[in-house]
């Protein structure tokens, strides 16, 4: 069985006059050792699945499984424990502003009971060093730091726990590009040699091509297309990440961009969610949802069935 | 049309931005890229006066031949906005949340000249339709937070617009957007400098904005621009070490593995003598820690670095 299923999960946010569905019942599964990365634009319901997941937020229907047991359901959130942990887009704002860099490592475990006060300690000086920070650092205050060395002091309190899963939202999405390839660096190390899975969320499409085994490509809260990573960015077959990917801006080369007419959400209504801005339409769009169906080696949904790109 | 000769800033007493030298011609898109805290903001600011407490210490600034160093607080603001305007990262903020665009657009052309409400109204719409903005009455009517940030940032850019200033400075305009977004507000810029020959300075640090944009990037480091040239030289045949490591930091479609850098740049208020850049960089050797020089490698293409045979 697969580390993390998640199955036809939904979530509603209920307002006075009207509701929103953030996310419309989607699934996926995460292997151990494996990195998932979705990814979409900003109000798709990305951050809301991983708060979902991680039992930040109660779910509105659906279920989730993690090492065999299904974790949802219950009263109580943050039942997730330790082997699920969370690191996020702005790490100095995760912390608390007292403590030193040591101290918010040691908190990490220490919730859970983990280790005697010795070795709660040890394990924090080594899993510091671990991530790359020098032994100068472990009295220095949050504030002190700058935001790369902030990100790994966050996945160094994470990894204190042993995690099997570590769900990264945006968590590199504040930093500049010399820094991020550097928390890249380090994300693929821990894959390899911790075997430590990761859900990664992130907008930046381009970052996933190095980060991500497969990846899920959300739109107004569904997975529109789910594969494996190269493939997908080499050879999208949702029109809608095809648009994704031909508005990204090439730094180096002299491939053209699109400027696109499209807004990345939608309210409930009959009919794929994209079907407003869709150029390749057909008489079924309007009317029915596609499933999420397996072809070619990966999940696409929509109803066409012709060549994807072209 | 603008020129910048030696200048230096400090903020609050640290020296910040050291002997910036550019210039920009007519019509002329100018990028400059660096990473968080390399001072490019600082030396945009400064340019117009914004910020207070970045002072300017030495060197000027010549605008259509008036060194803006010489006008007063009265001149500087007839300038700002008429013959130069800014445009923000986040355009929503930047807005005033208890009035409609309609009143942004008014109040920004009436600061600088006389016009009917309904003239205006005629103006701005006319310009919306022109940036490929949809529904334009529903826009006017609206309030700043009851648009997408992509929506607003391509309004503040047409609010800029309406004095038809010759220069536009634009301080990271798609940091806070969806690639969507970034997309269509680089082609709303594109379009501006075709059909108004505005020029523009645009601060970035994403490189594929200002690859797509930028006629002469100026790559800054730690204070310094370390290198200078059009956009094909730097991107594709970069001469400083520090230009050449960022570049590989970009995350790549094709799966690469980005490199980054290690170590951090130095403090602002460290002393600093040298190459800011000698402690990070490969090609280290005991030259470096004399103050760098420009090396020209073609005509308009210079580094500040002292190891020309190695590059």
């Amino acid at each position: 069985m697969a580390l993390l299923e998640v199955r036809g999960l939904k979530k509603n946010f209920t307002g006075k006059n009207e509701t929103l569905h953030a996310v419309k019942g989607i699934d996926f599964t995460i292997e151990e050792g494996e990195c998932l990365g979705l990814v979409g634009e900003s109000g798709c319901g990305k951050s809301t699945t991983a708060n979902m997941t991680a039992r930040l937020l109660k779910e509105s229907e659906g279920d989730i499984f993690f090492l065999g047991k299904r974790i949802n359901g219950g009263k109580r959130l943050c039942a997730a424990g330790k082997e699920m942990q969370m690191v996020f887009q702005n790490p100095a704002d995760s912390f608390n502003p007292h403590y030193s860099v040591l101290e918010c490592v040691m908190q990490g475990a220490r919730y859970y009971k983990l280790y005697s006060k010795s070795e709660l300690k040890e394990r924090a000086m080594e899993w510091i060093k671990y991530v790359g920070l020098k032994e100068s650092y472990l009295e220095k205050k949050i504030g002190e730091l700058s935001g790369g060395e902030c990100q790994r002091t966050a996945i160094a309190r994470a990894l204190i726990c042993n995690p099997a899963l570590i769900i990264c939202d945006e968590a590199t999405s504040a930093l500049d590009v010399s820094v991020q390839a550097q928390v890249v660096e380090l994300i693929r190390k821990l894959k390899e040699e911790k075997k430590v899975s990761f859900l990664f969320i992130t907008h930046d499409l381009a970052l996933t091509s190095s980060v991500c085994d497969r990846i899920a490509v959300m739109y107004s809260g569904r997975i529109v297309e789910m594969g494996e990573t190269k493939a997908i960015l080499q050879h999208p077959m949702h029109p809608y990440t095809q648009l994704l990917l031909s508005c990204v801006l090439p730094a180096v080369g002299d491939d053209e961009y699109r400027v696109p007419e499209c807004s990345s959400f939608r309210g409930a209504g009959d009919g794929c969610d994209f079907y407003e801005f869709c150029p390749k339409i057909c008489t079924q769009c309007k009317d029915r949802v596609p499933d999420l169906q397996e072809r070619e080696g990966r999940m696409t949904a929509c109803f066409q069935r012709g060549d994807p790109d072209e | 049309m603008l020129r910048v000769k030696k200048l230096c800033i400090s903020y609050e007493g640290i020296p910040i931005v050291k002997d910036a030298e550019f210039e920009v011609k007519e019509k002329e898109i100018i990028g400059i890229v660096g990473e968080s805290g390399c001072g490019k903001s600082t030396l945009l600011q400064s340019l117009l006066m914004l910020e207070k407490k970045a002072v300017i210490d030495s060197g000027e600034v010549i605008f259509r031949d008036r060194r803006l160093g010489d006008l007063s607080e009265e001149e500087i603001r007839c300038i700002r906005g008429n013959e130069i305007a800014v445009v923000f990262q986040n355009a929503a903020l930047s807005m005033d949340p208890m009035k409609t665009i309609g009143n942004l657009f008014y109040e920004t052309v009436r600061m600088h000249s006389r016009i009917t409400k309904k003239e205006c109204e005629k103006r701005a719409k006319d310009l919306m339709k022109k940036v490929r903005l949809a529904d334009v009455d529903r826009i006017w009517k609206s309030y700043p937070f009851e648009l997408s940030g992509g929506m607003c940032q391509r309004i503040a850019i047409a609010a800029a617009m309406m004095n038809q200033p010759r220069l536009i400075l634009a301080d990271e305009p798609t940091s806070a957007l969806d690639v969507t977004a970034q997309a269509q507000v680089v082609a709303l810029m594109q379009y501006l400098r075709e059909e108004f020959g505005t020029s523009m300075i645009v601060v970035s640090h994403n490189m594929g904005v200002i690859a797509q944009l930028a006629d002469k990037i100026a790559v800054m480091y730690s204070g310094n621009i370390v290198e200078w040239g059009t956009a094909g030289e730097v991107l594709h045949s970069p001469g400083h070490p520090y230009t050449k490591a960022l570049i590989n930091a970009i995350p790549r479609m094709d799966g690469s593995i980005p490199k980054g850098i290690a170590g951090r740049p130095p403090e602002f208020s460290e002393k600093r003598t040298g190459c800011p850049f000698a402690p990070r960089c490969g090609k280290r050797t005991a030259v470096c820690s004399g103050r760098p020089e420009k090396i020209f490698l073609s005509e308009e293409h210079w580094i500040a670095c002292r190891h020309m045979d190695k590059i």
